[in-house]
């Protein structure tokens, strides 16, 4: 690619808002797997506690 | 197949495909960037813009692929009522969501260099902005509804409503007179475009597609999960969760 090109900043910026919205979607699935994950075994863990207290 | 429309055992498939799709989505990318930007050729008449198309053309495919996905999911909703066709659903929409965001943002960018404007309201442009509203409105519509069943049944009507957009998308540059160029892959008498161009396109979508299938298994494992919270929250408001919920395995 020739960066001295016209408009090339058109490029860039589409490659870089590409990278972005990409980026995004990655890391807002694998930070809502995390957080389901942790509330699930905050939940299951509470669960356990009131079962051993019972008996 | 009928086994894995389980939940349970369809997160056991997950955890198996999710790393081939991830590798092979993080190859296709790596291959299919390196061709565009630094092996095909700039275009005779727009020099190097053309390689926004790299990007626009597969998410602009994407955004339309997404909604089938979404369309056939609807389907399963309505017709088997089965539960993992409303995981596929909702898990779909924020990605179809992101792949049309793409698509406008980068055709905006691709406009203004090329006509000279970065929007025009010409019948592509617009029913593609449509398609991100559609998209948007389901999103909302899943966040408002608090009884998952009760939400699919609606997101599904709303979904089948909506799918009459995609063809008017695709056939909107052959209905009406529009600024956007006409179809120069998919069309009666082949691809319009050099080889050289097109390989790298190909490539990129292959890609584009094998990165939804990867975050579209990681969103519905994230729903079914979100599903099994809010069973054990419900019945740990009721009293003590029965051992065999608190058991299920988290993927």
């Amino acid at each position: 690619m020739n960066l001295a090109a016209p408009h090339v900043g058109f490029v860039i910026a589409a490659y870089a808002i590409a990278f972005v919205v990409i980026a995004g979607m990655v890391v807002a699935t694998l930070a809502d797997y995390r957080s389901l994950k942790r509330n699930l075994e905050r939940v299951a863990a509470r669960a356990r506690l009131g079962r051993d207290a019972e008996s | 197949m009928q086994n894995y429309a389980n939940p349970t055992h369809f997160l056991r498939l997950v955890r198996v495909l999710l790393p081939v799709t991830a590798a092979l989505t993080t190859v296709l990318l790596a291959v299919g960037l390196y061709l565009a930007l630094f092996v095909a050729p700039a275009d005779y008449q727009q020099g190097e813009t053309v390689r926004i198309m790299y990007l626009h053309v597969p998410s602009a495919w994407m955004a339309m692929f997404v909604y089938l996905v979404m369309t056939s999911a609807a389907i399963g909703t309505l017709v088997f009522r089965h539960p993992l066709a409303d995981v596929a659903q909702k898990a779909a929409a924020p990605l179809g969501a992101g792949f049309t965001f793409l698509c406008l943002t980068t055709g905006s960018l691709w406009g203004k260099p090329e006509w000279g404007t970065w929007w025009v309201w010409d019948a592509r442009l617009t029913s593609v902005l449509v398609l991100f509203l559609i998209y948007l409105g389901i999103i909302a519509l899943w966040q408002v509804i608090e009884d998952p069943g009760k939400a699919a049944r609606l997101v599904a009507v709303f979904t089948l409503v909506g799918a009459v957009n995609v063809p008017i998308i695709k056939f909107s540059v052959d209905w009406w007179h529009t600024l956007h160029q006409p179809a120069s892959v998919f069309r009666m008498g082949g691809p319009t475009i050099a080889a050289s161009m097109l390989w790298p396109l190909l490539i990129m979508a292959v890609g584009f597609t094998t990165l939804f299938l990867t975050l579209h298994m990681l969103a519905m494992r994230n729903e079914i999960l979100r599903r099994r919270l809010r069973r054990l929250s419900m019945l740990a408001a009721d009293g003590a969760a029965p051992l065999s919920v608190v058991a299920e395995p988290a993927e």
